[in-house]
């Protein structure tokens, strides 16, 4: 899965309408639909589409989408 | 400041009482009784003892949240396969805000034990974490039957002939109901014999295996009678009982399983023995239906039951149970979970198996309170 696939997927995840709104800098915690609702539907999403399970003081550190994309990506 | 901590309790650990090595004032700990601990130990699909009994969470050495994990099967087209069911959880009030609750979700969400995840009995207030981690939920209509009205009048003061009097008044119609319900019972009666039984037998565990849905929890033998000889609180009036119905010549015909639970406080009543039909089958449901088994468990249970809730499979059952006196009464809530999607399927409702018994329904007293 490329960026811009993990960004639509990303999108469907936390329940934002138009992912085109997003980019691979985009600080995910700043958006308006971020909070306990979308970090537990993230996490789910990493661990069902890339078999990615990441501990909570490891997903602090991981500011942007592409952050997520590279935690996802690079085992 | 708060140093929130997520501990795994292994089945190995819970025999060896591990887990009361922590501080407790919360008595989130204190939930697992000896009786209980004795139920989850008696699981017969916990297998592994490294798996997990009970996710809980610390802050510092205190225990502030858990949930319950055990084992249980699911019955897939002709392949059994092993899955995580489980509850109980609850989170300290002013821990919730923490996310202890999601936590807690989570750490059973990403557990690698088993693929397939099913259960039943959840707060509201859960359901949109659990829509957000893709978990399938389905809900089904309740039906209850009103039994006895006098204990929510002893709950709310009456005493004595007041007691008897607006008793008697206020179960008069319940008792017109029943008169109608028993001749169609008589009539079932002169062609079945219903026995109460303490051991399953095994052609009920094949009855359920025989049911034409493609998915089931797997209500065998060995889950039958773990659910019959266990349950969570252990109060003196919680029982668990099973029926058998036969032919007049001794031939199965199908079963119903029941339950009874004591509650002392039970929303603005106290003391109340609530009733419900938890699960049954017919080998033949054009000889003995899904109707008929629940009218026949109607008039097992203790004469002091409140009220009597059963959740109908079908449709053409829901309008047998009104004729009853059944009324709809909320939503039985289950969820599905298939981690390596290996069924695309698995999220429609009407190719599964339902009976309120199921994953932790019969072993547990009241419904669970919130986790966050």
């Amino acid at each position: 899965m490329n960026i811009n696939e993990f960004i639509e997927k990303f999108a469907e995840a936390i329940e934002i309408e138009d992912a085109s709104m997003l980019n691979d800098n985009t600080e995910f915690r700043n958006l308006p639909e971020w909070g306990s609702l979308a970090y537990l539907s993230v996490i789910a999403f990493m661990d069902d589409e890339y078999d990615t399970q990441i501990e909570e003081a490891e997903f602090k550190k991981l500011l942007t989408v592409q952050d997520l994309y590279n935690a996802c990506t690079q085992k | 400041m708060s140093e929130l901590v997520l501990h795994k309790i292994s089945y190995k650990d819970l025999r060896e009482f591990k887990y009361k090595n922590f501080d407790d004032p919360y008595s989130i700990v204190a939930f697992i009784t000896d009786h209980l601990r004795e139920t989850l130990l008696a699981c017969p699909n916990n297998g592994d003892e490294n798996k997990t009994a009970m996710y809980l969470m610390t802050d510092g050495n205190v225990a502030v949240g858990r949930v319950l994990q055990f084992g249980t099967k699911l019955k897939i087209d002709d392949e059994i396969v092993p899955a995580q069911t489980g509850g109980s959880s609850f989170v300290v009030e002013k821990y919730r805000s923490q996310g202890v609750g999601a936590s807690l979700l989570l750490a059973s969400k990403l557990s690698k034990e088993y693929d397939f995840k099913i259960n039943s009995l959840f707060s509201e207030m859960v359901v949109p974490m659990l829509r957000r981690l893709k978990y399938n939920i389905f809900e089904f209509p309740q039906y209850v039957i009103l039994r006895d009205l006098r204990p929510m009048l002893a709950s709310i003061g009456f005493k004595g002939t007041l007691l008897d009097i607006s008793g008697a008044v206020v179960n008069f119609p319940i008792r017109l109901i029943d008169i109608l319900n028993k001749i169609k019972r008589k009539s079932l009666l002169r062609k079945f014999n219903v026995n109460k039984v303490v051991s399953v037998p095994e052609w009920a565990g094949k009855i359920v295996a025989n049911d034409i849905h493609k998915y089931m929890e797997l209500h065998d033998r060995e889950w039958l009678q773990w659910n019959l000889d266990y349950n969570m609180n252990g109060y003196p009036g919680d029982r668990q009982s099973f029926y058998t119905v036969t032919s007049k010549s001794g031939e199965p015909v199908g079963f119903f399983m029941t339950k009874e639970r004591f509650e002392e406080i039970a929303g603005r009543y106290h003391d109340i023995l609530r009733g419900t039909i938890v699960e049954w089958g017919t080998g033949n449901p054009d000889v003995l239906s899904e109707a008929d088994l629940n009218l026949l468990a109607i008039y097992t249970f203790t004469p002091k039951v409140f009220h009597v809730l059963t959740v109908p499979s079908e449709e053409k059952t829901e309008k047998s149970l009104k004729r009853m006196g059944f009324i709809k009464h909320g939503k039985l809530q289950m969820l599905v979970g298939d981690k390596k999607k290996k069924y695309s399927d698995i999220g429609d409702v009407h190719l599964w198996r339902i009976r309120y018994g199921s994953c932790n329904t019969i072993i547990y007293g009241q419904a669970p309170t919130q986790i966050s």
